[in-house]
This record gives C-alpha cells, structure tokens and sequence, in this order.
C-alpha cells in the first residue's frame, strides 16, 4: 500500500528461516552451561577482591546469570507488564519508565554465543558483542534478554544497527535514526522527532499514554542517579580509589537493567561505606598503582576481561571515557522550564549531545571529555581498547593516540576478542605499559 | 655481586649470568614442552660456562612469555621492560633511540627519549606476521635451514614480491612459487621484504629516530637485517649476541633489585 511493513510481513523471518531447527538443544545447552560458569568465574573474582565494599553484594546478585531480575521481569510480565530491551545508550529510560515498562540493556558480555551468531553469519570481521547478542537470542541462552517484549535500537555502527533488523525475526524492533552527522540544529531536531516516535511506540505497546507528571517524575529520579553515580566517581580522584574500575562498571551497568528507584537507594548505601572508606584510608587499589584511564570500545559485563588484566597488573582504573563505564550516567536533564516542548527537548538532547560514542562525526566532545578527565583524575596513562571489528574505535585510536601523545601522556592500545584466548599476550603489554608509566612517575 | 636473567619465549629459552655487571655466562636452547625443566638446563648451562654454582646466585628474575612458568626466579618482568633494560646498556654509548626487538611469536618496538627511557612501545597483533615464526615455518617450507637464509637471500638479484603477511596465505604463495621454480634467494629475499614491510609500519606508528638498535634472534640473519635497512632507509645496530639483550636486561634488573634490598 504505502510501503509500510504489514504484520503478517514482519512475523516472516529474514534472517533465519528454521528459528527452531536451526540449533540441537545440546548447542542451546551448552551456550547457556558456559555462559553460566564464565559469569560465576567472574562473580567469584570479583567478589573476593581485598578490602572490597559490602554494599556491592547487591550488584553481583542483581547483574549474575540467572539472576535475581529475570524471575522479577517474568512476574512482572505475568502481569500484563511490558519490558523494552535497549542496544545503545541513546535511548530515553525515563521514557520507557514514564511508558509504564521496564527496561533491560541487551547487549552482551557473554563469550559462548557468539558461535551460533558465527554459524549463522559467518565470521564476517564482525564484533564479538554484536555477534553475541544475536547469538544469545538465537538460543536463547540469556533469562534477561529472553524478556524484552520489544527492542528500541538507535541506529549507531554497522553492527548496531544491522543487530537490531535481525532482532527483528524474534521481536518488534523500534530502530531509531540516530543523526551521526552531530551539526546542532537539524541534527537535535531530527533526533527528538525520533525520540518522540519512540514515545508513541511505546504508548502502543503498554497501552498506556506518558502522562508529563510521570515523565517528570522519572526524570527527576534519573537525575539524581546521576548526582550519585558523580559523587561515586569523584571519591576515584583522590590518592585512595575506595572502589575498583571494575565494580564501579559493574554499578553503574546495572542501573540498565534495575528498578532505577531501588538501585538509587542501593548507590546511596554504597556511597556511604564507600565515603567511611575514604575517611579511614582504606583503598582497593596497591600501593604506588599507575593510574589509568580505560576508553575504547563497550566493556559489558561479564565481559571484564580487560578491566581485570588492567588491575591485575598494577594498574587502578580510576575513571574511564566508556559508554558502559562513566558515560551512562554522567549527565543529568537539564530541564529549563515544564512545557511539554522543553522536557522533550531537554530529555533528547541528553541522550544525544554529551554522547562520545565514535559514530558521531564531528567528535571532538570526546577528547575534551578525555583531557578533562585526565586533570581531574590525575591520570598517568590511558588504555584504549578496541574489540575486534570494531571499526569506529579502531579509527578514532590513531587520532586519540596523537592527540595524547602531544600532551604527553601515554597510551597502550589493545585489541580483543570475546574469548580467553588472547590473555596473556594482553597481559605483556599491560604489564609493560604499567612497568613504563611507574618508570616515567620515579624520574 | 651475582645475578641471573632468564628469558622463556616462544621458540627460545635464554640464561644470563652477571657477575658484577659483567656477562660470565649465557645459555640457549629450544623452548620444549616443560619450560620450567628447559630454563633449568639453560640455567646450567649458563652456570657451567661462567663456573659458577647455583647458590652463588643471588638473586634471578625471569621475563619472556614463560616467566610465570619457572620455578628458579622469585621475580619477574614483563620482556618489553627486560629488554628495554638490557639495550640501555649494551647500547649506552651509541645514544639508542629506538629498538626493534624480533621474537619468535612477538615483535615489539620500543621509542627511547633522550635519557634512553621508554616512552612508547607497540607489539604485534597475536598473529605471526612479522615474527621469527614467520620465518621459520617459510624456511622449512623451503628446505633451507634457518641460519642459511640469511647469507643465501643476498645472492639475489630479482626478490620476489610476497604480497601477504598472512603466515597461512604466504605458505601457499610461497608454494606457488616454488613450483613456478623461481630462484630460492630471490624467494628469501621477498620474505626477508615482507616481514621488514611489516616491521617498518609498526616501527613508524611508534616513531623512528636514529639510532635504531635490532635485536632477538631473527636480527642474526643477515639478509633480514638487509631488509630492514633498505625498508626503513636508516642503518641497524645489531648487538654481538641479539638474541640474548632480553635475559641480560632481567639479569640487569635482578642485580639492581638486589642492590636496593
């Protein structure tokens, strides 16, 4: 008719056309066996570090495999409720909130599924977290991802984007044209017409109208998530990090996938063991430990390979420039006045403006975030990690290690894939990196 | 005053004895199943030559990509640090700027700054272009032993060009050209070409500046040192024993680590 997708169209797969079929249920089995034990082996690394907050107990339950969520979720949608899973960070959770539904990040940290995703596509130089996301549907192997009732999927990288249409074949996808081209008037305007689109998608879905009193609401209550996640992270600039790169990825992730209300209360305990830390001396980090700044590409959890290598060696990650780090939730709404036009407005270009992500262009908001971040952190030296396939972070390396290096400051670059493989050879260069930065701080 | 360093790569395994900063002894020999077991009869063999017994060591720190492996050091390094120690001294007086150190699995680049500390470094993706492994496995697919690449390649007068450095890809070019029946040197050379190709473009993403030490044991073949030269227009300084500089760098740092206890 006018070209829009019929239903009855969008039930037919294009991806995959024997959904069932396609995987024995000992593939299905296996995907979810070693998905379960590579997040416990993690779990357990965390959990027993020295000297580590009691208060992020709640974290480890809430992010584990099979965990604590998935079976809320599950009542939760027994109920008639509905959850939208996300695939980037451009994506209003106030919204969905506001919408009556909760919200799941999708993306995955798992290792194991990334072989069906390869068995289906091919290696095809693709990311390994863009594979593995795919794959996790595909079997099925993650509870979490299992319980979105719909996915909202801002159209950043090849792979971002390309994920979200194959999701397609399983779930109802809202693909969100996200303006890379980041040139201020028509790009916001654009956006928040997006932004606005998802809005109506989500009323369809939940049956519900986002009322202002509810969007403000939620706003306000995302706001100061906000406020705590900084006052957390400002307790990193001083001599004694009273928290891990590591666990404060694994806080500020969960905040995607929680009940926001409650994880502010959660963050607000934390904060408060984590501030007695402080004034006692305590610290997580080794004596004389580099300080370093980790960017590059998505670190999801459990995917923490790098992060560990980093403070296994010597290394305390003190901040990061990190769209699953620091980034989530750094910036707040700011909200100007209470008309329908400036919240809307306000909320899109939160998620779109301070956004670093390296499919922008112009980016040069990201370097200045960097350098920021370097002096008030007091930063010896940055680890720029690329996942394999991932074009946008490759590329923006070179300019980033030039930019660094004009300045003085030394950067390592590292290249990963989502299996075990590759530790060691990862672990000489980051041993070596730390070994030169102790050097450089002695002279 | 008397230390060890030892060096477990990929291919090799390497002692060195200092005995008041001097080399009294060294060892090599093929990295085998049991590392630790090899390290110890390298270790021996260091000792025997500097006709030293092993408590007269004082003090060992190991390095390389077996140095969790051993059971002989208390201590260990990472082999960018070892050898970027052990080209500070060997190459003190010739004001080394950069060095392109040639492993079995791994190539490294290490920039100096103008009191030879390091700087900035670069290795190379887990694969073996650019690696001994490299040519090692292209020698044998040739039936040439390794020590003869080097002196055969520089008979060459027309080198072929090797246009991957993909190991797998290359294996089957290099097949290829063996059954076209061009001339052996002139293969060499094109190998000899291909892994300087690579060497040279991480070499530059570090930064170049004279003078460029070489080092680990592929820096004895004489055509690749050849090679690089030509590929990065600047003369080598290869040490007397290249293949040593990373267990006499941990040796190095063992006597320093003993001194401040």
């Amino acid at each position: 008719m006018n070209g829009a997708t019929k239903d009855t169209d969008r039930k037919r797969p294009r991806y995959i056309s024997d959904r069932k079929g396609f995987f024995s249920a000992e593939q299905a089995e296996r995907t979810r066996k070693r998905s379960r034990e590579m997040e416990k082996k993690v779990r357990t690394r965390l959990s027993s570090a020295k000297g580590r907050a009691k208060a992020l107990a709640y974290f480890d339950e809430l992010m584990r495999y099979d965990g604590v969520r998935a079976v809320e979720l599950k009542e939760f949608r027994e109920k008639g409720g509905k959850v939208v899973g996300t695939l980037c960070v451009m994506v209003p959770l106030e919204l969905i909130e506001a919408s009556g539904a909760k919200h799941i990040r999708l993306c995955s940290g798992y290792y194991e599924p990334v072989h069906p995703a390869n068995e289906l596509l091919g290696d095809a130089g693709l990311c390994p977290l863009v594979k593995s996301t795919l794959g996790s549907k595909m079997v099925s192997s993650d509870p979490l991802v299992d319980m979105a009732d719909m996915v909202a999927g801002p159209a950043t990288c090849d792979g971002k984007m390309k994920l979200a249409e194959m999701l397609e074949d399983w779930v109802p996808v809202v693909m969100m044209n996200l303006p890379r081209v980041k040139l201020g008037g028509t790009s916001s305007e654009l956006w928040l017409n997006e932004v606005l689109h998802l809005k109506r998608k989500l009323s369809e879905l939940t049956g519900r109208k986002v009322t202002k009193k509810a969007l403000v609401e939620r706003i306000r209550k995302w706001n100061e998530a906000s406020e705590l996640w900084n006052k957390v992270c400002d307790l990193r600039k001083g001599k004694d990090p009273p928290i891990s790169g590591q666990d404060a990825m694994l806080v500020v992730q969960a905040s995607q996938s929680d009940d926001i209300d409650r994880w502010v209360v959660k963050v607000r305990e934390l904060l408060k063991e984590l501030e007695e830390k402080v004034r006692s001396g305590g610290s997580v980090a080794e004596k004389g430990s580099a300080r370093i700044l980790l960017m590059g590409s998505p670190m999801i959890y459990p995917n923490f390979k790098i992060p560990s290598i980093v403070e296994e060696s010597g290394g305390s990650i003190v901040t990061d420039e990190l769209c699953t780090g620091f980034r989530l939730m750094a910036d707040p709404v700011l909200l100007d006045d209470l008309s329908e036009k400036e919240i809307y407005s306000a909320l899109a270009d939160r998620y779109y403006f301070p956004c670093s992500c390296p499919c922008f262009s112009p980016n040069d908001e990201r370097l200045t975030r960097l350098f920021n971040a370097i002096t008030t952190f007091g930063v010896d030296g940055v680890v720029f990690h690329s996942l394999r396939g991932c074009h946008l972070n490759n590329l923006e390396a070179t300019k980033i290690e030039l930019a660094l290096r004009e300045r003085g400051i030394p950067m390592v670059k590292l290249e990963s894939e989502y299996d075990e493989g590759d530790v060691e050879q990862v672990r000489t260069r980051v041993e070596a990196f730390v070994e030169m930065l102790k050097a450089r701080r002695k002279k | 005053m008397i230390s060890a360093g030892i060096d477990l790569g990929s291919t090799y395994v390497k002692a060195v004895i200092l005995k008041d900063l001097k080399r009294v002894g060294y060892g090599v020999a093929q990295t085998g199943y049991d590392h630790d077991l090899t390290s110890k009869k390298v270790f021996s063999t260091a000792l025997l030559m500097a006709g030293l017994e092993e408590k007269d060591v004082e003090h060992i720190v190991s390095t390389g990509y077996g140095r969790r492996v051993t059971t002989l050091a208390r201590e260990n390094i990472s082999e960018i640090s070892a050898n970027a120690r052990g080209v500070q001294w060997l190459g003190a007086e010739l004001g080394v700027r950069t060095i392109i150190d040639i492993g079995g699995q791994d190539t490294k680049v290490i920039a100096f700054d103008d009191d030879m500390k390091m700087i900035n470094f670069a290795m190379n993706d887990k694969c073996a272009a650019g690696t001994g492994r490299f040519l090692e496995v292209l020698a044998r697919e040739l039936k040439v032993p390794l020590d003869e690449m080097g002196p055969l390649s520089l008979k060459s007068t027309d080198p072929v060009d090797i246009t991957t450095t993909c190991l797998v890809f290359a294996k089957s070019e290099v097949a290829a050209l063996i059954f076209k029946g061009l001339k052996k040197e002139d293969i060499i050379m094109g190998i000899h070409m291909a892994v300087a190709r690579r060497l040279a473009s991480m070499a530059k993403k570090v930064g170049v500046r004279d003078v460029v030490f070489f080092d680990g044991g592929p820096a004895r073949n004489i055509g690749m040192v050849y090679a690089m030269e030509k590929e990065l227009g600047r003369k080598m300084y290869v040490p007397e024993m290249p293949q040593i500089v990373t267990a006499t760098g941990a040796a190095l740092i063992a006597a320093e680590n003993l001194k401040g206890k």
